[in-house]
């Protein structure tokens, strides 16, 4: 059962990490309301700076460290923008991927066994705006948080869908005495998966 | 982080979930990253403070290392650090307010404008630094069209986001959007009623400037002494001597009166919210150390000894 489609095809950036065996499930940007504070303060920034443009008599010195913090907010909504576009949250049947970075590449994998224990939380302006929270637990205490995630109902339905599904192929594997030749793993519509390697 | 944000932040309690944006270090844990960086910055802080309390105090002392440690041996290196930074404190206060309000420490932002009224003097009287912020008002409302139409629009997008920012994100975070903005429409004013010193002399005279009030010091002999007095421990009184920046050691019986003056001339200015003395309508002046060094007779007010 697919919950969730990506609503475009995967880009490079986030499947070149992938394995061949691997088959990728949901692939997604955190939600742009993310941006959201950057843009405003930008935004009000410049309307600030050309207000107090306006007023003659104030040093000269103030008009420059005026327009640079303005140039600081632009620039820095700008590269916050850019970070946003480049990093993904990829999930396959195996692993959760994080990927990031503008410049350089930072990458991240979790094992999805590790994520049994997964909080989901709604702001009411995710419920409004459509974004929700993940939080991984372990052993009690909660020691991530993935943010501004769009579809998130759905998104946290198909990690445990591929959750359940991963035990309930390891529990037939149990049960047919764990014959590596006996077609599909979790999920896997190939026909490979880690347990095959 | 690898050139940008990261999608995953460690939980962080306090902070809202969309705030925190730390790389993700599998297995690593906050408070190991946190106590390593706070190590970090108590040593550089210490360190820091060292060379600044001796930078001064060889400032102060001319250069002369053997002034410097007869200064140190008599007033402390604590009386050094302090004194480096009180005179600094006022004049610093209101850019330090802006700064805190730009990066969204928004408390300690009021808490250091509330300072800055209360201690920092104005460059103008408090009724003309109100009618400055309304002429500066005035005068963005009475420009041409086209820029009360480019401010209007901007002003509505403005509006609009913030409201997406206080449904969405949070309140704190639309706080800290608007200390961002206002320390940005701030900075004009700010700068006009507390003037940055810009010059090099003015960095030049406070670094000379000891931490000690200078004094006249008027001996029983009838000699006149400017300077700064280090110690007195009833015995002797250590005095740095301020044109030549060298340690005398005069005995306490030598000594018939001392009164605290000011080297230079400062105009009394007031701050923007003065809390002054029942009996006082503006700041209390310190007289001139040449005036007083040129009188004959020493007030009897002044007197100390």
């Amino acid at each position: 059962m697919r919950l969730f489609e990506a609503p475009s095809g995967p880009p490079v950036s986030a499947t070149r990490y992938l394995l061949p065996v691997e088959r990728l499930v949901i692939t997604l940007r955190q939600h742009p309301a993310k941006l959201l504070p950057d843009v405003a303060m930008a935004v009000g920034g410049l309307l600030a700076a050309i207000a107090v443009s306006v007023i003659s008599h104030a040093p000269q010195g103030a008009y420059l460290a005026v327009w640079l913090l303005e140039l600081f907010l632009v620039l820095r909504a700008v590269w916050h923008a850019a970070s946003w576009a480049v990093q993904y949250l990829v999930v396959t049947q195996k692993r959760l991927i994080l990927t990031s970075g503008v410049l350089g590449r930072k990458v991240t994998a979790l094992p999805l066994a590790a994520l049994q224990n997964l909080a989901f939380s709604r702001s009411a302006g995710g419920r409004l705006f459509g974004y929700g929270a993940f939080t991984f637990e372990s052993g009690g205490q909660a020691w991530a948080v993935i943010d501004y995630i769009p579809y998130p109902d759905q998104i946290y339905l198909e990690i445990y869908q591929l959750l359940y599904s991963e035990e309930a192929g390891a529990d037939a594997d149990a049960g047919q005495g764990g014959d590596p030749g006996n077609g599909a793993g979790p999920g896997g519509d190939d026909g490979l998966d880690f347990d095959d390697l | 982080m690898a050139g940008g944000q990261t999608l995953v932040s460690h939980t962080d309690p306090g902070r809202s979930l969309g705030g925190a944006w730390h790389a993700y270090r599998g297995g690593y844990g906050l408070p190991g990253r946190w106590g390593r960086s706070a190590g970090f910055v108590l040593i550089a802080l210490l360190v820091g403070l060292l060379l600044v309390s001796i930078i001064r105090l060889l400032i102060v002392a001319g250069y002369n290392p053997a002034t410097a440690l007869a200064i140190a041996s008599s007033g402390g290196y604590a009386d050094t650090l302090l004194g480096a930074i009180i005179p600094l404190v006022p004049l610093f206060a209101p850019y330090l307010a802006l700064a805190l309000l730009f990066f969204n420490r928004v408390i300690l932002a009021i808490l250091t404008i509330l300072a800055t009224a209360l201690m920092t003097p104005v460059a103008t009287t408090r009724a003309a630094a109100l009618h400055l912020a309304r002429a500066d008002w005035q005068s963005v409302t009475h420009r041409g069209l086209l820029a009360v139409i480019v401010m209007a629009v901007l002003g509505l997008a403005f509006v609009f986001l913030l409201t997406l920012v206080l449904v969405g994100p949070g309140f704190v975070t639309g706080v800290r959007t608007v200390a961002t903005v206002a320390c940005i429409a701030l900075i004009p004013l700010v700068a006009t009623i507390y003037p940055f010193p810009l010059s090099n002399q003015f960095y030049t005279g406070v670094l000379k400037q000891p931490w000690l009030p200078a004094q006249v010091i008027t001996l029983v002999s009838g000699q006149k002494v400017t300077g700064y007095v280090l110690s007195d421990n009833g015995t002797w009184v250590v005095v740095l001597d301020d044109p030549t920046r060298t340690v005398h050691y005069y005995r306490s019986a030598q000594v018939a009166a001392r009164q605290i003056c000011q080297i230079r001339p400062a105009p009394p200015r007031p701050p923007l919210i003065p809390l002054y003395p029942g009996h006082l309508t503006s700041p209390a002046s310190t007289p001139v150390c040449a005036t007083v060094a040129s009188a004959r007779l020493v007030s009897a007010g002044g007197r100390a000894r």
